[in-house]
């Protein structure tokens, strides 16, 4: 029995002990595509980062970030997770078809704080009222691909929301983007894997509902990627998934793009071989982005938003010579002077709603 | 530090046995005190200056009553100052702002809260050394003259933040002479892997689920109300015995025999049986050094209802500064009370399940108690669960299906059923083993994944 218990004891030390010496010997990884993240590499040891904690939770999180095939061993434990009948992991639900969505549920929705985010932009509105105004609330895909939810699983409800938006944006256009999408949920409104909308599904919809059917974008997508696999995915790792394929609408060759007083590309190609593929629209979110020379009808738009705006874009600057886009979680300065200064045509708003329920920035508006 | 992280099962554990079993048998003593401060300190560094004060003055408090053996009042003064001082930091550092805000409440005071951060295991090694130097007193041990051993016994770190609760009696002899054989580590060992297998596999596994039943506030169905509370009775059960394993594992490496602090308590029949079961260190510590010097039972029904009453009050305070708690230590004296005066006898009529489900009932029913630190939500949530707003929906279901493999595996890990399944196999010795080490090292392997995908992992017991 000697021996049994030599080799089992072995075994039981060498698991642990050899896969810590490979994240010691071996080169720390910086960033985490999947769970888009930088990640913590080895910690400096001294004694006032000892004393004050920092290094103890510095090394915590080293050894969990850098642990050998980190990714494999997450996709092993949905593989697992699945087989025990789990119908949502890591806060994603497992649809058919392919769809992973967010699981958001009524009580992930901030009813009171929905209610005085959307009186803040009816406030923004009214004290620029001879400007027109435009909400897009999105619905987060799971309320719409009903069907393609697992069995029972609890969305928020959408309907609700847009009734409590109805009521109390006066001074705002609403498109009831919920009813449309529903009317139109085969259209591959959303990816499969990330929770944003398609170019040529959901935001196309919005689009159209945006500028009446009356926008002058009739351009074509074009395939950008088909390796796409977004953020509902990471959420599960899951080796079954089945890659996204992104589109993109030409642009005029002549835009100017600024992001925060730097001129970045329209559509940022560099990537073609990053993780999140959708960060190919504008290079991600900033706080101040203005679109220039789409086409040279002298209008301007200002976009109030969050990255699902990023996708719907391209289609408007058929329609707006200059598009000013502010993302409030980044964006520190008055919105209100850009209207002053920049002499906007047209305002528009576009939240995901589950989202915008817990916004702390919209406040920001009164800057 | 936690057992179940990287940073303890990669770096610690195998250090520290690496370290141990290198060190000549005089030096094991001075190492464990080493390793187990740095354990301590780990989260909270400046905490360690208390535990070293607890350490010195429970040693000197320890040599005095044995020195003052002869002298009966000077004896018992020292005794009472001991205890003075061990309750009185226990007190300050972690019902400090519970007493403010009571007196806050009751007279207006607008008394500004300390904010103090509980001393991570302050209850548990408080306890300990209580348990010493009342010991001490009794004649039942000698006083320990060695300030590393003694030292080592209160921080050491297998059971310092989580118990069980070792009184000092439990391990007196082999603090100074303990020896180890290669089957006795290795079954610590197995019985590390199952803590562990039971606190990330299962424990955090689960836990989610109260708390989605929770942010209903109060609003969710019967069944979402009800698998929510069974999901905490699975998850605290399965948190604090995974602990409790795993301390008592550690100790079987190092040579420590603990003692056991579960014995299957959801297999109860009445609530007196529960309590017999579960967290059976603290039972025999109150019982052992508060209900029987209060008198027991010895002084009349009336005098006994008063010490149970004071015993459940103080055990419910114990578990945390809150009135939940205290509230919840109350429910229990008056179910056992009940069970005293006349309920066992009528449950000893009954058939085999009928006494199951009335025990687990009112342990769930106490869990909810337990769990709502904020008293508000207690009877909204106990509304729910008697139908409040209605028996079922479609998102109860949803669990159900998502969730109900896990609450099996659950349930049946609650008995002794694997336990009997496996001893029906009737493997001979290697056969068996084979079996077990297999089983064990994808436990391990498991919980490794899972402790690397997941970063929920909180332990419940941190607050005690």
């Amino acid at each position: 029995m000697k021996k049994f218990y030599l080799i089992f004891i072995c075994t039981f030390f060498a698991a642990i002990i050899v896969p810590t010496a490979v994240i010691f010997a071996s080169a720390d990884r910086d960033f985490s595509d999947n769970e888009n993240r930088t990640l913590q590499t080895a910690p400096l040891f001294d004694l006032e980062s000892v004393l004050s904690g920092d290094f103890q939770s510095e090394l915590t999180d080293y050894l969990s970030d850098q642990f050998p095939l980190r990714d494999k061993l997450t996709a092993l434990g949905t593989r697992a997770k699945k087989l025990l009948g789990y119908r949502d992991i890591g806060g994603a639900y497992l649809g058919s078809d392919g769809y992973y969505f967010e699981k958001i549920t009524q009580n992930d929705v901030n009813e009171e704080k929905l209610v005085s985010n959307l009186e803040l932009i009816n406030a923004f509105s009214k004290q620029n009222s001879k400007i027109p105004s435009t909400a897009l609330l999105v619905p987060a895909a799971g309320t719409v691909l009903r069907e393609k939810l697992p069995k029972n699983a609890q969305m928020y409800d959408a309907q609700k929301l847009y009734s409590t938006a109805e009521s109390t944006l006066s001074a705002v256009r609403l498109c009831d983007l919920y009813s449309l999408f529903c009317d139109n949920s085969d259209d591959e409104l959303y990816y499969r894997t990330d929770h944003h909308w398609t170019t040529c599904g959901g935001a196309r919809l919005a689009y159209e509902a945006f500028s009446n059917g009356k926008g002058a974008c009739n351009m074509e997508p074009e395939l950008y990627s088909d390796s796409f696999l977004g953020t509902t995915y990471s959420k599960t790792l899951d080796s079954a998934a089945q890659c996204d394929s992104v589109y993109l609408i030409p642009v005029s060759e002549g835009i100017t793009v600024t992001a925060d007083g730097e001129e970045v590309p329209f559509y940022d190609e560099s990537t073609a071989n990053e993780k999140d593929k959708y960060r190919v629209f504008l290079g991600g979110n900033h706080g101040l982005t203005v679109i220039d020379g789409g086409c040279d009808n002298g209008k301007t738009l200002l976009v109030i938003k969050d990255s699902y705006a990023n996708s719907l874009v391209p289609y408007l600057t058929y329609d707006y010579e200059t598009i000013v886009m502010i993302d409030l979680r980044y964006y520190m300065l008055s919105p209100q002077s850009i209207i002053d200064e920049m002499q906007v045509d047209e305002i528009l708003y576009v939240f995901e709603m589950s989202a915008f329920s817990n916004d702390t920035n919209i406040v920001k508006l009164n800057f | 530090m936690v057992f179940s992280s990287t940073v303890f099962l990669c770096l610690f554990l195998p250090t520290v046995l690496g370290a141990y079993y290198i060190c000549p048998k005089q030096g094991r003593n001075l190492l464990l005190l080493i390793a187990s401060l740095v354990f301590y300190a780990w989260g909270e560094p400046k905490y360690v200056l208390l535990m070293l004060l607890s350490i010195a003055a429970n040693y000197l408090f320890g040599i005095l009553i044995e020195k003052f053996k002869n002298d009966e009042s000077k004896k018992k003064l020292t005794l009472i100052i001991s205890i003075v001082f061990d309750i009185g930091l226990l007190c300050v550092f972690k019902y400090t702002d519970f007493a403010i805000e009571n007196i806050n409440r009751a007279f207006g005071a607008g008394l500004d809260l300390v904010y103090l951060a509980l001393p991570i295991g302050i209850s548990f090694y408080t306890f300990q050394a209580m348990s010493y130097t009342i010991d001490v007193y009794r004649g039942k041990t000698e006083a320990q003259r060695n300030i590393i051993s003694f030292g080592m016994y209160i921080c050491l770190f297998p059971q310092l933040i989580a118990g069980p609760i070792v009184r000092y009696t439990d391990i007196a002899a082999e603090i100074d002479d303990r020896r180890i054989d290669l089957q006795g580590f290795t079954d610590g060992l197995f019985r590390f892997t199952v803590g562990l297998g039971k606190k990330v596999l299962l424990a955090n596994q689960i836990g989610v689920l109260w708390d989605e039943a929770l942010a209903f506030g109060g609003h969710s169905s019967a069944l979402m109300a009800w698998l929510g509370a069974i999901a905490y009775a699975f998850r605290i059960y399965f948190d604090f015995s995974g602990y409790s394993d795993m301390a008592i594992g550690l100790g079987r490496m190092l040579g420590f025999s603990f003692p056991e602090n579960f014995r299957y308590p959801y297999e109860s029949r009445s609530i007196t049986e529960f309590w017999r079961r579960w967290h059976i260190t603290l039972g025999t510590w109150f019982r052992e050094y508060l209900y029987i010097p209060l008198g027991g039972n010895r002084r009349g029904l009336p005098r006994q209802a008063l010490n149970l009453l004071i015993v459940w009050a103080l055990t419910g305070l114990w578990h945390g500064a809150g009135w939940n708690f205290v509230l919840w230590g109350l429910y229990f004296f008056v179910i056992l009370l009940a069970e005293k005066l006349f309920l066992l006898k009528w449950l000893d009529k009954l058939p085999k399940f009928a006494g199951h489900i009335y025990a687990l009932l009112l342990i769930v029913l106490g869990w909810v108690v337990f769990a709502c630190d904020d008293v508000s939500m207690l009877l909204p949530y106990l509304g729910s669960m008697f139908g409040a707003n209605g028996f079922a929906s479609g998102q109860d279901l949803y669990y159900l299906a998502s969730r109900g493999a896990l609450l099996v595996i659950l349930a049946v890990g609650s008995t002794q059923l694997p336990k009997i399944a496996f001893n029906k196999l009737q493997l001979n010795e290697k056969a068996g083993f084979s079996l077990k080490a297999a089983l064990c090292l994808c436990v391990l392997v498991l919980s490794v994944t899972l402790l690397i995908s997941d970063s929920y992992n909180p332990f419940l017991y941190f607050r005690f």
